[in-house]
């Protein structure tokens, strides 16, 4: 286990409990350099988890609130004339920071969505024609309301590839529950949390990620998990080679936290569900039942 | 979902599959039902162009019933095979109604194969044969175009990418319907539906009134086909005995049946065997001769129990009686086609007399009745000198001579039917010339009865068969002559000699005997061009029926013996399945050694380690990774868990590190740990 992320995580569990695997998921989804979409209802710890991730990894925070008339402009940034320079001058937006709390995404208009969505992808957003590049690390975690809530904008399928993971949040267990309501965790800890790694360490870290070895044997497992999404009839439409490659990376990062520079197929499972559970339609079965039915050794 | 709906394309293929399917069958559906059925496909191809909607829940379970209600009122509640198939083909009908998802298609598709076979109970033709050939094709490339994604650039282009699918699909199909058909055994139906009493029974019964040959005579049905090897006897000779009826009771000629003998001469049968024998020869009344005609018969479904045979029946074939007159009688009644092969042999009647009980028998004659008929006998038979023989011919002469007619059509007659023909119509068809040709004999007590059977039939040259149809159908007589036997005299030929030399075609070509009652198609079929197209499809049909159709238990039974070389039916089946079993074996090992992908060295070892642990109960489950599953070892059995760990820990090194070398020959120590786990 790389004991720096390890800490981390402790830590971070001590801000919100009972959620270890969302927690190292999360964590893992930024170390493979990929936004991560949130996907419950309010309330959960969904800001918490931002906020706490922003403050141990001493980035940049910056947070949008969506609503349904936010405009693009809100998010990107806009030219002021300068009466004494007499010139424009460009007061950047929100999104120029190093990880960005998209809240309620699917709130805003598409327009808005997509110009976030844009800067995601190209991580960098273009305002009156300039290019100008976002600052790295660059993180999105949105979160999401289950889209059955009124006034919601459904994000595209396109677009949800955008991100790399998606994770339901989910109830906490009743021990956690009770130390939440005993006033034990919760986000008010969120300040007393020590930064333990640098946004250049971190960055380090995601290079490093890169270099963790895939064996033929492991990518074989990877193609039969990606053939089975397009070709059992599980599925209305299978997984992307994006989308094989998302997995190969975010399983990375797992097995980095791990402290090993390798893969094992356990590491492709850890990840699948969250990889690949936003980009499938769902049928027969759910991704998480896939796993159990493709075999990952032979 | 989306993808998982039939499209257009496909929905297009199985409307016209569902259409060509069905029309065969239509003709034994009930006629209220057509209506709705004509419905339906409208309805469906509304849909199908955009201007309809998809019938409600509430008319759908209403077209049901209503189907149910026709079909249940016009052909009652008592279970046939017609009730049968209105059931499967309105239901067929109806479905295309709430065929929404690719399921439902596929379960179209497939009463669409159920429908094609209903078909063949009803005909097992030739042509019958190769329009479901067709009829299957369009439901192969129904289900293709299910799963095609598109139809490509152009409608013309998916058409062809479909057909060309289907052929080949179908081509690959061949060999396996071939060893199918030729080696699955032929069991008998599990179940049986009842057959219709009446409606099955064509052909000659087994009594006769005036005009019921000549009602028969304008059947174009088949009533059988024979094939000779060797000499063909020509038309004249061709008399092709079914049926002897010796009993006349002033107005029907019939079968004389046991229990009537028994009662009518009491003590003068022994025992049944005296009556109907298996083998005429052991009485000592006749003796058998090589025959000079070999041939074989494929009759066509009668419903009833007569085997016509050329001239009188000698030794039985299998599952068939010949009886006392001659005549050879199938144990059941014949509702299948029937392939059978009579004795090459004739009869020849030795010198002795008949028992006095058939003599009177074939002597009796109602009391009184036609006495003007009667008096002319007696005066003929006074002429002939009392001789048998003498007096067939003069009254075949006087047949020939007085001015008597043939014809089709003649008037009814009433009580004395024999005189009114012979004295006042002087018309009449064969029935009438063989009957009252038998009263008179009988009358001056010469032993004497009518045959019915068919006379002559079409010949085909190059198959050597002759075709006879029932409209061939023919009553002439036989009277018994001491110490010759039973011996045919046709009156039919003293007034129309051409009916025997030519066969009825050219009888009604000459005399117009049935004007405006032949079938246009008919008469076409008997010129010149058509004449030869039509012979030459008659050829290729009867190969069809003798070799396919025809290729029952026995014949299969027979060719499998070849085959085997055994003649037991499990040795044979034992043998077929072994072959099927190998083949499918193969089939599997090709398959699988095409699918499968080599394993490399890692695999091969991990498949060890999961042979050796499933021996000791630990299974790992399909999605399981390496480490969880040493670790659910471990959790489960402590000592093996010691063991395994390190193994697994080794194998995840050098498998998927990649600093062992993934080509490089693996560390001894595992599969040495291996070994010893």
């Amino acid at each position: 286990m790389n004991s720096t992320l390890q800490n981390s995580l402790d830590a971070l569990s001590g801000v919100i409990r009972g959620k270890d695997r969302e927690l190292r998921l999360a964590l893992c989804c930024m170390l493979a350099r990929g936004h991560l979409l949130i996907d419950d209802l309010p309330g959960m710890g969904k800001t918490a988890l931002a906020l706490s991730l922003a403050r141990l990894l001493g980035l940049e925070y910056q947070r949008i609130q969506f609503t349904s008339d936010l405009l693009p402009t809100d998010i990107l940034g806009v030219s002021i004339f300068d009466r004494a320079s007499s010139e424009f001058q460009f007061k950047p937006g929100p999104v120029f920071s190093q990880l960005l709390l998209a809240d309620e995404i699917n709130r805003a208009s598409p327009r808005t969505q997509s110009a976030l969505l844009e800067a995601m992808e190209e991580r960098q957003v273009t305002v009156e024609g300039q290019g100008r590049s976002l600052p790295e690390p660059f993180v999105v975690i949105a979160t999401q309301n289950p889209l059955t809530q009124q006034g919601t904008f459904p994000l595209p399928e396109s677009q949800m590839d955008r991100f790399l993971m998606c994770i339901p949040m989910g109830y906490p267990d009743t021990d956690s529950e009770k130390a939440i309501l005993r006033g034990e965790a919760g986000r008010f800890l969120v300040s007393q949390l020590d930064q333990s790694v640098t946004p250049e360490a971190f960055l380090l870290m995601q290079q490093e990620v890169n270099t963790v070895h895939a064996s033929d044997l492991l990518l074989d497992y990877v193609l039969r998990l990606l053939k089975a999404t397009r070709e059992e009839g599980y599925f209305a439409v299978g997984l992307s080679p994006r989308a094989g490659l998302a997995l190969l990376q975010a399983a990375r990062a797992w097995a980095y936290i791990d402290g090993r520079d390798y893969l094992i197929p356990e590491d492709i499972q850890a990840v699948f569900v969250p990889v690949a559970n936003h980009r499938l339609t769902k049928q027969g079965i759910s991704p998480g039942e896939l796993l159990g039915r493709v075999n990952a050794m032979v | 979902m989306a993808s998982l709906s039939v499209s257009r394309y496909a929905t297009l293929w199985l409307l016209i599959a569902q259409v060509m399917v069905a029309l065969p069958v239509l003709g034994v559906l009930p006629v209220p039902v057509l209506p709705l059925l004509l419905c339906t496909v409208i309805w469906r191809a509304l849909i199908w162009f955009g201007r309809g909607a998809w019938p409600s829940d509430f008319i759908r379970r209403l077209l049901v019933a209503l189907s149910l209600v026709l079909i249940v009122t016009s052909s009652g509640l008592q279970l046939s095979l017609e009730l049968a198939v209105a059931f499967l083909v309105t239901g067929y009908a109806l479905k295309m109604l709430e065929m929404k998802t690719r399921r439902d298609a596929l379960v179209i598709a497939y009463i669409g194969f159920f429908v094609v076979g209903a078909g063949v109970i009803y005909s097992q033709s030739l042509l019958q044969a190769l329009y479901q050939l067709l009829c299957v094709g369009l439901l192969v490339t129904a289900i293709h175009a299910m799963y095609a994604p598109a139809y490509g650039s152009s409608l013309t282009s998916g058409i062809k990418g479909s057909l060309r699918f289907t052929g080949i699909v179908m081509l690959q199909a061949l060999p396996l319907t071939l060893a199918l058909f030729i080696f699955v055994p032929r069991l008998g139906p599990l179940w049986a539906v009842p057959w219709p009493e009446g409606e099955a029974q064509t052909g000659l019964s087994d009594t006769m009134q005036p005009g019921d040959v000549a009602r028969l005579s304008q059947s174009y049905e088949l009533a059988f086909r024979a094939q000779f090897t060797g000499p063909v006897p020509p038309a004249r000779e061709r008399y092709w005995r079914t049926l002897v009826l010796d009993q006349y009771d002033g107005e029907q000629w019939r079968q004389s049946d046991l229990v009537r003998l028994l009662s009518q001469f009491p003590g003068e049968i022994a025992d049944e065997r005296d009556w109907q024998s298996k083998s005429p020869v052991i009485d000592g009344w006749w003796q058998v001769q090589p025959g000079q005609y070999n041939y074989e018969i494929l009759l066509e479904p009668s419903g009833r129990q007569w085997l016509p045979v050329l001239g009188m029946a000698a030794a039985s074939v299998p599952k068939t009686t010949v009886l006392r007159t001659l005549r050879l009688e199938s144990d059941k009644p014949v509702f299948e086609r029937r392939l059978y092969q009579p004795a090459r042999q004739i009869v020849v009647a030795q010198t002795i007399a008949m028992p006095s009980w058939l003599l009177a028998l074939n002597k009796s004659l109602p009391a009184n009745g036609n006495v003007q008929s009667r008096l002319l006998a007696q005066q003929l038979f006074a002429e002939s000198g009392r001789d048998p023989v003498t007096m067939a011919r003069l009254l075949m002469d006087y047949f020939n001579q007085e001015p008597f007619y043939y014809t089709l059509s003649p008037p009814l007659m009433g009580q004395n039917g024999v005189d009114q023909f012979l004295f006042e119509h002087r018309s009449g068809f064969c029935e009438h010339y063989a009957s009252s040709f038998v009263f008179m004999m009988r009358s001056v007590g010469i032993p004497a009865r009518i045959v019915t059977g068919y006379l002559g039939g079409e010949y085909l040259p190059e198959e050597q068969v002759v075709r006879v149809l029932q409209r061939d159908a023919h009553a002439w007589a036989e009277i018994w002559v001491n110490g010759q036997g039973w011996m045919r005299f046709d009156p039919t030929a003293a007034v129309a000699p051409e009916r025997i030399d030519l066969g009825i075609d050219d009888m009604i070509e000459r005399g117009g005997l049935l004007q405006g009652q032949i079938p246009l198609a008919y008469r076409f079929g008997q010129v010149g061009f058509f004449k030869s197209v039509r012979q030459g499809w008659e050829r290729l049909e009867y190969r069809w029926q003798k070799s396919v159709v025809q290729y029952q238990q026995e014949k299969q039974h027979s060719f499998m013996s070849q085959l085997f070389g055994t003649s037991s039916f499990y040795w044979q089946q034992m043998a077929v399945l072994g072959g099927l079993l190998a083949l499918l074996l193969i089939l599997f090992g090709i398959f699988a050694l095409y699918q499968r992908p080599v394993p490399n060295p890692h695999q091969k070892l991990w498949l060890r380690l999961e042979r050796k642990l499933l021996n000791k109960g630990f299974e790992r489950r399909a999605g399981e990774g390496p480490k969880d599953f040493a670790l659910r070892v471990n959790a489960e059995n402590a000592a093996i868990g010691a063991q395994l760990l390190p193994i697994v820990d080794l194998y995840i090194q050098s498998a998927y590190s990649g600093r062992v070398g993934e080509d490089k020959p693996l560390p001894d120590q595992l599969s040495k740990m291996i070994r010893q786990l």
